[in-house]
Formats: structure tokens, C-alpha cells, sequence
């Protein structure tokens, strides 16, 4: 009897620490900038391609990342469209790298623009963004903190990305 | 009974596994246009935070793999191919562990990083950060490069 209540007790703990991981992956809609201010716009169309990520418990998933991004930049409108990979004039790469922190995440991005024929390099810059959630769970904290980072490090990419000296082919 | 008592043991123990599973992670990718595979000769740069010699380690881990790499602090006073930078992140958990180091390996000729890679580890799987060098280069050149 004894042991049939530790089991029940531990699965039902091992289901709580299950549920508390899946819920702890950021999501695309939290970590997308609205109202981006930008400098300047490049009318050229681009593509996206995000890697670096990982699909696991208090890591940023690429889809998700990209689909926050893809939003992000059609919404600010610095490129004229956003298409598929591999075509368009240009290709932004962002590569998700140095995170770290439990609660004041701070996440650092490559940011890089390549022209699609020659994939030459025109752009790129490294950003940083921190995230500070005060949520009581910590499990919530520390997922938010880190959608805060993201979402900061896209609107400081995009701000950044504006000020870029492209030499657009017109 | 038993049967029971296992079956719920079981489960709870595969989703104890999936929720605390290691969660060890790793990337390494290079940029569109990277020359990385054309590349011969390397230049570790010790990064002035670290008291660790950590570019040490790198160069080790990059020499083991056939790569011709110098290290040293400051900039480079030859011609290399690439600079390798590192960023490396410490986490407290008994004792002090590396939980994540970062590569950049910047092309020369332009300036731009070309490839780039990261290992985290928590503490239960903790590395030295060798160990993570060794898990990052061997997946951006393979085992054995050149």
C-alpha cells in the first residue's frame, strides 16, 4: 500500500516536472517586436533563414525565432517583401549563439546579410539583448525572461539592420 | 498488483527522463559563402576576460584534427586564414562548471565571421571547456579535417 502511494506520488511529480518542461519553450507571438521604429528601409526583397536554435526546454526554438522575425520585419517593412530561401536579392542569416543566465537572460545574436547570387557578405553585427522577467513561477520567470531578450534582440537587430549600408542592385 | 505498481513506475520514470533529460545542446554552422574547407592556417585569440587560457585548449582541440593554429593574446602578427574568438559562460552548482562556450571563427580576408558554433552543458553533464571546444569543432571540421 506504502508503495503503491510513493508511485502514485512520483508519477504524479514526474508529470508536474513533464508539464513545467513543456511549458517553459518560448513562443513565436511572445517574442515578436510591434511598432519597430526604423531609419530606413532597403527595397529589395530578402529572405530569412534562422539557425542556432534548439527545440528544447529554456532554448529558442529556429521556427519559432524566424517566425517571430519574419513578422517583425514584414511588419517594420525593411525589406520590400520577405520570400523563401534561396530566392530574393539578399539573405539575413541569424544565428541564435551565447545565452546565459537563469533569470536576467542575456542573449547574444549574429546578425548577417548576404547577397543571394555570391553569397557574398555585405553586413553583419553581433547583438545583444538582455531580459528581466519578475513573474512569481519560476518556471514562467525564466521562460519570459528569455522571450523578453529575444524579442529585444529583435528590435535592436532590425534597428540595426536599418542603419545598414546596403548597396541595394537598383 | 505488481504489474501495475511497474507499469506506473515505468511511466513516471519515462517522463522524468523527457522533463530532466540532460539537455545538453549543441550548434555548429557555417554562413553562406564560407571558405571554412579551403581554409589551412588559424589563429586562436585569447579574449582578455578569460584568466583560464582557454584559447590554449582550442588550439589543442583544433591541432588534434590535423588544423595548422597559432594562439596567443593580441591580435595576429602573421597572415592566417581565420581568427577564432570565444565567449565562455560559468554557472554555479556545488562547484563552479563551464555550462556554455561559444566559437567564432572569422575570416581574415573579410572580416566577417564565417563560421560559428556553441556547446551548453548543464551541471550534471558538466564538461571542461575542452570538452566543449572538442564537441564544437569536431561537428564544424569533422573528426578528422585536413
Amino acid at each position: 500500500m506504502i508503495v503503491r502511494s510513493l508511485a502514485t506520488v512520483g508519477l504524479c511529480a514526474s508529470a508536474v516536472v513533464f508539464g513545467a518542461a513543456c511549458s517553459s519553450i518560448p513562443s513565436a507571438d511572445a517574442m515578436r517586436a510591434y511598432n519597430q521604429p526604423i531609419v530606413g528601409t532597403w527595397p529589395v526583397a530578402a529572405s530569412v533563414r534562422v539557425t542556432g536554435g534548439q527545440n528544447f526546454a529554456f532554448r529558442i526554438g529556429n521556427a519559432e525565432f524566424e517566425k517571430a522575425l519574419r513578422d517583425s520585419i514584414v511588419d517594420a517593412g525593411v525589406f520590400s517583401a520577405v520570400v523563401a530561401v534561396g530566392t530574393g536579392e539578399y539573405q539575413l542569416d541569424v544565428v541564435l549563439g551565447d545565452g546565459h543566465g537563469m533569470e536576467a537572460r542575456e542573449l547574444t545574436v549574429l546578425w548577417s546579410v548576404s547577397r543571394v547570387p555570391t553569397h557574398e557578405v555585405v553586413w553583419q553585427e553581433f547583438v545583444t539583448s538582455r531580459g528581466r522577467s519578475h513573474h512569481f513561477l519560476g518556471v514562467t520567470r525564466q521562460r519570459r525572461s528569455l522571450e523578453m531578450a529575444a524579442q529585444e534582440n529583435i528590435r535592436l537587430g532590425i534597428e540595426a539592420l536599418s542603419r545598414a549600408e546596403l548597396d541595394a542592385p537598383l | 498488483m505488481p504489474r501495475v505498481l511497474s507499469k506506473s513506475l515505468l511511466c513516471g520514470l519515462i517522463l522524468f527522463s523527457f522533463s530532466c533529460a540532460s539537455g545538453a545542446a549543441r550548434y555548429a554552422g557555417e554562413l553562406p559563402g564560407s571558405r571554412l574547407s579551403e581554409m589551412s592556417r588559424f589563429y586562436v585569440q585569447h579574449q582578455p576576460d578569460d584568466k583560464r587560457d582557454i584559447h590554449l585548449a582550442i588550439q589543442e582541440e583544433m591541432m588534434l584534427l590535423g588544423l595548422s593554429v597559432d594562439a596567443g593574446k593580441g591580435p595576429p602578427s602573421d597572415n592566417y586564414d581565420a581568427v577564432v574568438t570565444y565567449v565562455d559562460r560559468y554557472a554555479w552548482d556545488v562547484t563552479m562548471f563551464c555550462a556554455q562556450l561559444t566559437l567564432y571563427v572569422r575570416d581574415t580576408r573579410t572580416g566577417y565571421v564565417t563560421a560559428t558554433g556553441w556547446s551548453w552543458r548543464p551541471s550534471t553533464v558538466r564538461k571542461t571547456p575542452q570538452g566543449h571546444a572538442r564537441l564544437i569543432l569536431r561537428e564544424l571540421f569533422g573528426e578528422e579535417s585536413k
